[in-house]
Formats: C-alpha cells, sequence, structure tokens
C-alpha cells in the first residue's frame, strides 16, 4: 500500500468520523488485508474500536488480530442488523457489497468503501499533469546523475525496512559475481538500513533521502536496466504482480529476492558478520543488572504486519518473570515498553553479541528477526495466523521457510495461553 | 533475450549494415547462442550468408545450425582473415574480446559488440526519447478512451508470438469476469497474434497495433504508473519485467503461472481457462495437403524454427526427417517467411492458425522446438513431440507442465544421436 493509498484511506476516514458516523455503532472491517490493519489501527488512534473483522477465506477465521475476532461474513452478518456500519477497502468491493446486500446492508447506509481500487477508479490524466510528470522526471535523471556520481550501477533499497535490506544485501554479491558488474553502489533510505548493510561487509552504500529515493524508483520505473538503478524490493514497482505470486507453490520472501537478482532457486545467501562486542554486551548487561542467559528480550512492534494486543504481551511477561527471568522490551524512538518490563535499546552492530548473553529472544514477525536469524540463542518469533494470497504469513515470511534459521521457534498466534505456555516450555528446554 | 536485448540487436545489426560493413565479409557469429540465431536470420533476410559460428565449448562443435557450422575459434580464425566481421553478443563480451585481440583481430574493425548487456544510458537524449513515446502513448490512450469510454482498461500484449497470445485467450474471459470488468480492449501485435486471439471469440475487442504503438502505450504505463489503466501481459517486458526471474526459479514457476497468476491475479480456484474453438476446415484442407502429396495419418510436420529459444542442430532435424521418410512417413516443414528454409528431404508448408488443428489431424504427427507454435499444437488431437533446446526451458516452457495438454512427448536436446533416437522412439522406429 502506497502513502497516495494510505492517505486516501485516512481522509475517507476523516470524514466519516467528522460525520458521527462511527458513533454507537457495530463497526465491521471487511477483508483482512493491509487496508483492514490500517483502518483498525487508525480508529484506534481515534478511541474508535472496531467489533469484528470479516474475512471470505475460511483459514481466518476464529482469528484474533489487533485484539479483534475474525468470522465468516454470514457468521457475524449473515442475520441482519440495523446498527451496523461494513467498511471496504478492496478490488473486489462490488462482488463484497454484493454479498452483503443479499443478507440485506445497502450501500452508504450500513456498507461504505474506504478505498477506491483499480476497477472503479476514474482514469483522468491531461496535458498538464502529463507535463508536470516530465518536467519531474527530468529533475529525477538529474539526481539519479548526481547521486551515482559515476557508479555504473546503483542497488536501491527504497524502504526503511530491515528486513529488506537484510535481504538485498545477502544476495548481493552473488548478482555482482555473476552479472561482471563493475562499479557500483548500494543506496537506501536512513542509517539504520546502511549500517545493516555496512554488517554484510559491503563498504559503498550511501543513504538518500526519501525524495532522492522516489526520483530513483521513477527513473527506474520508465527506463528499467538501462538507467542504471536496479530496485531491489518486491512490492515496489508494478502493483500487485509479485504480490499474486505470494505462497503460489511456497514462494516465499526470499524467493522474491532470487528474482528480482535473477539468482537460481538453489542460490546461497550471504550471512551478516556482526562485529565481536562482547565485553559491551557484558558491560550493557551488567549495567542495566541483566543475568546472563536468564533475560527476555520482547520485540512486539512490526511496521508491516498486524500487532498482538498489549495484554498478550503483559501475560507473557508475567509469566517469564514467575520463573526468574528477567524481561526486556526492544524500544527504539517513541516506542514504549509492555507494561512490566524494562526498556531497553541496543543497536544492530552488538546485537549478536547481546542476545547470545541474553539467551532469549521473543519477537512479532519483523525485520528484526531477519537479524536475529543467526544468532545463536533462544529464538521465538511469532505470526498472526492470516493468509497470504495464495499461502498464509509464515509460507512467506517464515525464517525456516526462507532458509534463514532452522533453530528458531515459530508459532501462530492462537489461543493466549497455549502460546503462552508453549514459549515457556521451550524456553526451559522442556518438550513442546 | 528480452525485447529490449532484440530491439538492440536489430539496431547494431541495421547501423553495421547501413555502414557496409557486411560486403565481402568473413562473418562470424561468436557464442552458439539465441542472439546469434536471430542475427543470422536477420542477414539472411538482408541475402547475406553467416560464414561460421564459433563457441567456446567443445561439445557444440561439429553442429550445424540453420546450415552454418559451428566450430572452435581457432579453427575458424586462426589462420588471420584480413575480412573477417565477428558479431558477439554475450555478457562475457569482455572476455571473448580479448582472446579475439590475442589472435590479431580488432575492435570495431574486425570486433563487433550487438548487444550490450549493461548498456547503461541515462543522458538527457535517452530521457527524451521515452518523454516522446510515452506522449505518443499518452495519446494514443486517450484516443482509445474517447472511443471506447472513459473506464476502458487497455489490456497489452507487446510481442507477437503465438504463444504468449494463446495465454492471453485462454484466461482473458475469466479474468474479465472475475475483476468485474465490463469495459476492456486488448491490443496485439502481429497478424498472428489477432488469428489465435479469434479462436477465443475475443475479435469484437481486440485491435491490431504496430510495435511502436504498443512500446507507447507501455512506455506511458511505465511513466504515469496508476494514472493510465493501462496493463502490460508479458513477463520480460517493462513495467512487468520483475517477473523475468521466475524463469530461474526452477521445478516451481512456469510460464503459465506467470500469465495465470502474476499478469492475471488469478487463484487455483479459477481453473485452466477456456479452450480455442477452430474452425472445421477439414475439407479445404484435405485438398491442400493432398496437393502436396500428404498421407492421411502417416505425415509428420516439423517446426525447427522458434523466436525465443535456441535453435538445435541442423542434423538432428535432417537424421529424424530422413528416417521417418525411409519409414514410410511424408515430412513437412513448417516455414514461414523467407529465412525459414525447409529441412533437406521435406518439403515446406505454411498454413494459417485456424487450419492448423484439420491440418495436424490430417497428418497425424508433429515434432517441433518449443516455440510458440506448440502452444497452439497442445489443444490438437495427434501426436505431438516437443524439443526443449535445455532443462530449463524444459521446465518453464512445459505444455503438459502448464497443463495445455497431457500427452506431448516432451524432450530435452542432448548429444544428437541420442535426440534423434528419442524422437523415433515415438514412432516406433
Amino acid at each position: 500500500m502506497n502513502n497516495e493509498l494510505l492517505s486516501e484511506l485516512k481522509r475517507k476516514l476523516d470524514n466519516m468520523i467528522e460525520n458521527h458516523m462511527f458513533d454507537g455503532k457495530d463497526i465491521v472491517v471487511f477483508g483482512m488485508n493491509r487496508p483492514g490493519d490500517e483502518t483498525i489501527a487508525y480508529l484506534r488512534r481515534h478511541n474508535i474500536k472496531v467489533n469484528a473483522i470479516v474475512d471470505n477465506n475460511p483459514s481466518n477465521r476464529g482469528g484474533n488480530i489487533h485484539g479483534i475476532k475474525v468470522f465468516l461474513p454470514q457468521e457475524y452478518l449473515g442475520e441482519y442488523k440495523e446498527n451496523v456500519v461494513v467498511l471496504i477497502a478492496s478490488r473486489y468491493y462490488l462482488e463484497m457489497c454484493h454479498q452483503l446486500e443479499e443478507y440485506g446492508y445497502k450501500q452508504d447506509i450500513h456498507i461504505f468503501q474506504t478505498l477506491h481500487m483499480t476497477a472503479t477508479k476514474h482514469y483522468c490524466i491531461d496535458q498538464d499533469e502529463f507535463e508536470e510528470s516530465v518536467d519531474r522526471l527530468r529533475n529525477d535523471v538529474e539526481i539519479l546523475d548526481r547521486v551515482s556520481d559515476g557508479a555504473s550501477i546503483i542497488f536501491l533499497c527504497p524502504v526503511k525496512a530491515n528486513g529488506d535490506i537484510y535481504l538485498l544485501s545477502s544476495y548481493l554479491r552473488q548478482y555482482i559475481r555473476k552479472a561482471n558488474v563493475g562499479s557500483w553502489k548500494v543506496a537506501v533510505v536512513g542509517k539504520v538500513c546502511q549500517n545493516i548493510a555496512q554488517l554484510f561487509g559491503i563498504e559503498n552504500v550511501i543513504s538518500i533521502t526519501q525524495n532522492e529515493c522516489e526520483s530513483l524508483e521513477r527513473v527506474a520505473a520508465l527506463m528499467g536496466s538501462g538507467s542504471g538503478v536496479m530496485v531491489v524490493q518486491p512490492y515496489s514497482r508494478q502493483q500487485d504482480i509479485l504480490n499474486n505470486m505470494e505462497g503460489y507453490k511456497g514462494l516465499n520472501f526470499s524467493d522474491f529476492y532470487k528474482v528480482i537478482y535473477g539468482l537460481e532457486e538453489t542460490s546461497q545467501s550471504d550471512r551478516i558478520q556482526f562485529p565481536d562486542m562482547t565485553i559491551e554486551a557484558e558491560t550493557l548487561l551488567h549495567k542495566e543488572n541483566l543475568p546472563e542467559k536468564k533475560t527476555v528480550i520482547l520485540a512486539p512492534h512490526a511496521n508491516s504486519i498486524p500487532q498482538f494486543t498489549d495484554i498478550f504481551w503483559e501475560n507473557l511477561a508475567d509469566e517469564l518473570a514467575k520463573r526468574e527471568y528477567v524481561v526486556c522490551t526492544n524500544v527504539s524512538g517513541a516506542e514504549q515498553p509492555i507494561k512490566g518490563t524494562k526498556p531497553i535499546f541496543f543497536t544492530f552492530s552488538i546485537m549478536k553479541s547481546f542476545l547470545e548473553k541474553a539467551g532469549n529472544f521473543i519477537s512479532i514477525r519483523s525485520g528484526m528477526c531477519e537479524l536475529a536469524s543467526s544468532i545463536d540463542c533462544k529464538k521465538v518469533v511469532l505470526y498472526p495466523n492470516k493468509a497470504a494470497r495464495h499461502g498464509n504469513l509464515m509460507d512467506l515470511y517464515g525464517l525456516k521457510n526462507m532458509g534463514l534459521s532452522e533453530d528458531t521457534l515459530e508459532l501462530f498466534m492462537g489461543k493466549e495461553d497455549v502460546i503462552i505456555e508453549t514459549i515457556v516450555r521451550y524456553l526451559e528446554g522442556r518438550e513442546l | 533475450m528480452n525485447t529490449e536485448q532484440i530491439n538492440s540487436l536489430f539496431k547494431n545489426l541495421n547501423s553495421l549494415y547501413a555502414d557496409n560493413k557486411f560486403k565481402n565479409a568473413y562473418i562470424v557469429m561468436f557464442g552458439a547462442n539465441k542472439p546469434a540465431d536471430r542475427s543470422i536470420q536477420f542477414l539472411r533476410e538482408h541475402s547475406i550468408e553467416t560464414d561460421a559460428i564459433i563457441d567456446n565449448n567443445p561439445l557444440a562443435w561439429g553442429q550445424r545450425k540453420f546450415g552454418v557450422m559451428v566450430a572452435s575459434p581457432e579453427s575458424v580464425l586462426k589462420e588471420y582473415k584480413e575480412n573477417a566481421v565477428i558479431l558477439i553478443a554475450s555478457k562475457y563480451y569482455d572476455q571473448m574480446c580479448a582472446q579475439l585481440v590475442k589472435m590479431g583481430y580488432k575492435k570495431g574493425k574486425h570486433i563487433f559488440q550487438t548487444i550490450k548487456f549493461t548498456d547503461y544510458d541515462i543522458s538527457e537524449d535517452t530521457a527524451k526519447i521515452y518523454e516522446l513515446q510515452a506522449l505518443t502513448g499518452l495519446e494514443l490512450y486517450q484516443s482509445l478512451k474517447r472511443k471506447y469510454g472513459e473506464d476502458v482498461q487497455i489490456l497489452i500484449s507487446p510481442c507477437s508470438g503465438l504463444g504468449d497470445v494463446y495465454l492471453i485467450g485462454k484466461y482473458l474471459n475469466v479474468y474479465l469476469k472475475k475483476y468485474n470488468i465490463q469495459n476492456y480492449v486488448l491490443v496485439v501485435v502481429g497478424n498472428g497474434s489477432k488469428k489465435v486471439i479469434d479462436l477465443y471469440g475475443l475479435s469484437d475487442r481486440t485491435l491490431l497495433m504496430s510495435q511502436e504503438q504498443i512500446d507507447s502505450l507501455a512506455k506511458c504505463s511505465s511513466l504515469l504508473g496508476n494514472a493510465v489503466n493501462i496493463n502490460v501481459l508479458l513477463h520480460c517486458y517493462r513495467p512487468t519485467d520483475i517477473l523475468e526471474g521466475f524463469e530461474l526459479i526452477q521445478h516451481r514457476i512456469n510460464w503459465g503461472d506467470l500469465y495465470k497468476y502474476a499478469l492475471f491475479g488469478l487463484d487455483k480456484s479459477d481453473g485452466d481457462g477456456e479452450e480455442p474453438i477452430y474452425p472445421d476446415l477439414t475439407k479445404e484442407v484435405q485438398v491442400k495437403l493432398l496437393g502436396l502429396g500428404a498421407k492421411k495419418g502417416k505425415s509428420v510436420l516439423l517446426a525447427p524454427y522458434a523466436t525465443s529459444l535456441t535453435s538445435i542442430s541442423d542434423f538432428v532435424w535432417e537424421e529424424v526427417a530422413q528416417r521417418l521418410t525411409d519409414a514410410g512417413y511424408r515430412v513437412f516443414t513448417n516455414c514461414f517467411g523467407k529465412t525459414e528454409y525447409p529441412i533437406k528431404g521435406t518439403q515446406p508448408i505454411n498454413f494459417t492458425v485456424s487450419e492448423s488443428k484439420s491440418i495436424l489431424e490430417y497428418m497425424g504427427a508433429f515434432i517441433g522446438l518449443r516455440s510458440g507454435i506448440c502452444d497452439i499444437v497442445s489443444g490438437i488431437n495427434c501426436k505431438k513431440v516437443i524439443i526443449y533446446p535445455d532443462d530449463f526451458s524444459k521446465h518453464f516452457y512445459s505444455l503438459n507442465g502448464m497443463r495445455l495438454c497431457d500427452d506431448a512427448v516432451e524432450i530435452v536436446n542432448g548429444a544428437e544421436k541420442e535426440t534423434i533416437e528419442e524422437c523415433l522412439r515415438c514412432f516406433d522406429i
């Protein structure tokens, strides 16, 4: 979902909020998709609670996203309720709408389209807009010229995402060998991504601004490989194309990087080379008063998948504390620690030494998990039980499926007490 | 080879031709690869014959392709030839060039690079060409909107391959239904493509355009993205060329998957698409075939030419033709245009897509190098032997794997003798 769509969605929701259209309503999000996640998060920030999620995919049924239960449409809406507001942002809007009309719901009374996607979109572009695009392109070419500064190819990571730059870096050398590339550099947005590429031993990596990045993307979209920019991210170019392949015949997120680089399926990736910072890690542990191997680092934040409820993390932290673990939450920026845990911040450079000393890492699937995948500590990664096109999130992003880790406990979120029990057993080395 | 590389190949060959470089030259292709195939055919269209193909792979030596011998660089060029023109289209250009320079040949005089695989060009001029193309595309798009309505979706098949449109025809209706698209136009290039689309009854909303027009629509879509409703239906063409890398994800994704799942966004539950409907031309075809001396059920059509995949040795075809003839079969070569010659000992035959079913059902058997014709043949009731140049292409383009049929005998080209025997085994010879 790009920024343009995101702001369109927010505008629509703002409009509905201003007009009190959610007041006293049974609010339902139809479709467990990215716009659905954004809708729930956005409404929550405005203190509006979504009551239910409905989805036609039976494998999503019974799940729990952001603490909201998932139903089949007929289960929750089959029996007509006057008081309902159903929000839809999907390219299948018309079909979904028809489905609800069968139950007696009406458009603009009960059913609201929060995003106009493809089929119903109006395509009007006039000469002025074209001129604008062309002017922009000229500017883009100048920017590219400046950024490339003589390098014949730029590998661009167009998103500020740790997992993405990790994968870009891990297959880069294979591509360079294969394609016989002369002078090159990697361009990323932000210091954090730059740092991760450097941990792969990539020296020539530069950090560029978001605007520069978009310029490079546009030139690449129009001129392809002739531009000397290779956009190394699966979802940045022609919309939907790679999303359409998710999970098909087991295709996972790493496979998409191989596809972009044109590498064979069996290609081996380079591993990240963390520096040895044992001494610094010991100092940090000591300073924070954390016991070796009995410290658990929680990483509850993720950018691109639905989060779990705070209650789950709090209960997990409680249970671990009872077993004499010291529980910390990994925080950066404005992120808040889980109640009852210590906030802790560490850089990616120290991550390996620190986690090996601390002993335990429990995370929602986020870009941090790629970084943690090769670290020798107890690792638990949790996935929302959610479909992803032809498979589910674990098919697509599972560390084992992606060939990143064999020893991580990977679990779908289910009944919270069962999940907590399983995690505790795993950390204590008991049978699962 | 993607469309851009092909275009650049032809551009470079044309400029060499215009500079009279091929006149009285000893013409050599370095690398028995697809660009060499295309170059030989390009020159043949200008009545220029290639003298030799050289390759560093000993397994290729001694083969013939389109009548041209493949040999080692030393055997062909060791004795210095002042008039040599050596064409190279390979990622290993630098190494190959160094090899030739050691033998006394010079860049720009004897050695020419016909495709630059790292052709970075972001000069203002290039950007200007792209802009102009995109503007032409936009005007074209706007005129289509005026004619078909504001909400028209333009689907473009930017290459003249018959296989591409065969697959588009198969899934188009399923796609339109699934996404509830009532207003669309399919744009194709080449008469053959249009005829394939006709078999699916989709001709009402199909337009034939020139390659330049189609390219301009695609450029417009690349520049303006979601602001225009233009979808490209090809996995190796910008802006959808991100899919090209799937060719290497072996044993999993095939070409049909890319059409069905990626380009059309369908799911497993959407089925295997529609079947083409051929007109019944049995009578007309019978007359034509009798005139050529075909025997019903005892004739074989050879199809040795392909636009995307690398050709195989002439000897395989000649030997197969000879032994089939000896066993009482009449053997024909599917020839189109003036660069496709019949295999020695066979008769040339040329037919339209709509005749193909009646012709092959009469003949009874088909042996072809994997090309777009094979997609069409897949749905026809005859013996089908398909030869793939390598394991990769067999996996990616397999007719059986793509579920276009389940009765094709699919052979990977290996040593000449083995390929010949495998082909003939299907005929109990």
